[in-house]
């Protein structure tokens, strides 16, 4: 999708509200709720998603565990106490990004 | 529609030619690949090859490229285990302990073989160390981290071989000597820890299934 390159850069911050939202997610579940949610706007391909699992859960973000689902292995991520924290910054910083934004692309718009 | 076992096995057979090596990155791919064909199935009322062979068509390239990216986080993450292992105090103190015992030692004694040898012998130790592990957790099995750690391993066996083989001289008491074998001594408990932690992690994680 041609917005797509706007939603790059904040997609550990969308990873960890899913995260904080849902509890543990696995990997492809994911992707079909970003892409349920933003009507198929976004959609997270698997060399963008993968590399920033691991990266969240290389810092200490993340912790994951592994059950046996339908003849196969699943990766399950969750926020750490850690990620926690750091979700609340990060979401808060984004806000304050939207703000930015929307001041100087339509200083008439409001976002409650 | 879920997919059989030996579908799932096709599916990480097919992972693994396509140089996606480390059994944690493609057994998550494999997941993820089994979910878009079981998908693909249902949604486009097609058999498990042409599902298959539709999506690997497509996403083949991004799957290989987040195992690129796998083992690049994977390094960072061990090499900032070592730095910060090396910034403790804990570490700093053995390392100028053992230099300060060795120094002492050598002022009665003559420690020309054991400081001539010593970081070999320690470095084949470490070696055979890790490829029991290896060996422990299936030989058909490569787990990124373990692995990963054989590229730093090898590192320092090179520059223990360059430095010894350099030395035009070499001097039983010398404070490079005593320091390099001081050096392997904190390694080798490193590399040990390392290796035990990544060992515990892809036991528990996937052996235990």
């Amino acid at each position: 999708m041609g917005n797509s390159k706007l939603y790059k850069g904040s997609l550990n911050t969308i990873i960890l509200k899913l995260l904080d939202e849902q509890g543990k997610m696995y990997g492809y579940e994911i992707t079909q709720k970003v892409k349920a949610l933003t009507k198929g706007e976004l959609n997270i391909t698997e060399g963008a998603l993968y590399p920033a699992l691991h990266k969240l859960e290389a810092e200490g973000l993340l912790d994951v565990e592994v059950a046996k689902v339908d003849n196969r292995l699943r990766k399950y991520y969750k926020l750490t106490e850690l990620g926690e924290k750091e979700t609340v910054n990060r979401l808060a910083d984004l806000e304050e990004f939207i703000r930015s934004m929307q001041n100087l692309v339509n200083p008439d718009w409001n976002i409650t | 529609m879920k997919l059989e076992k030996q579908e799932i096995q096709f599916i990480n057979t097919y992972l693994q030619n396509s140089e996606i090596e480390f059994t944690d990155v493609r057994m998550e791919m494999v997941d993820h690949v089994a979910s878009e064909v079981e998908n693909k199935m249902k949604s486009e009322d097609l058999d498990f090859y042409h599902a298959f062979k539709n999506y690997m068509m497509l996403y083949k390239k991004e799957h290989q490229k987040a195992n690129i990216e796998f083992k690049k986080v994977t390094d960072k993450r061990i090499l900032k285990e070592i730095i910060s292992f090396y910034q403790t105090p804990a570490t700093i103190l053995l390392l100028i302990t053992m230099f300060s015992f060795l120094k002492i030692v050598g002022f009665n004694y003559d420690l020309n073989y054991f400081l001539k040898f010593g970081p070999a012998i320690i470095l084949i130790g470490l070696t055979i160390y890790y490829f029991s592990i290896r060996f422990y957790l299936g030989r058909k099995e490569r787990y990124s981290g373990i692995e990963r750690l054989s590229i730093i391993l090898n590192l320092f066996i090179q520059m223990h071989q360059f430095l010894l083989y350099s030395l035009t001289e070499f001097e039983t008491n010398s404070n490079l000597n005593i320091l390099l074998l001081s050096f392997d001594c904190t390694l080798v408990y490193l590399i040990i820890a390392l290796i035990n932690k990544y060992n515990l992690k892809y036991t528990t994680l996937y052996k235990k299934i």
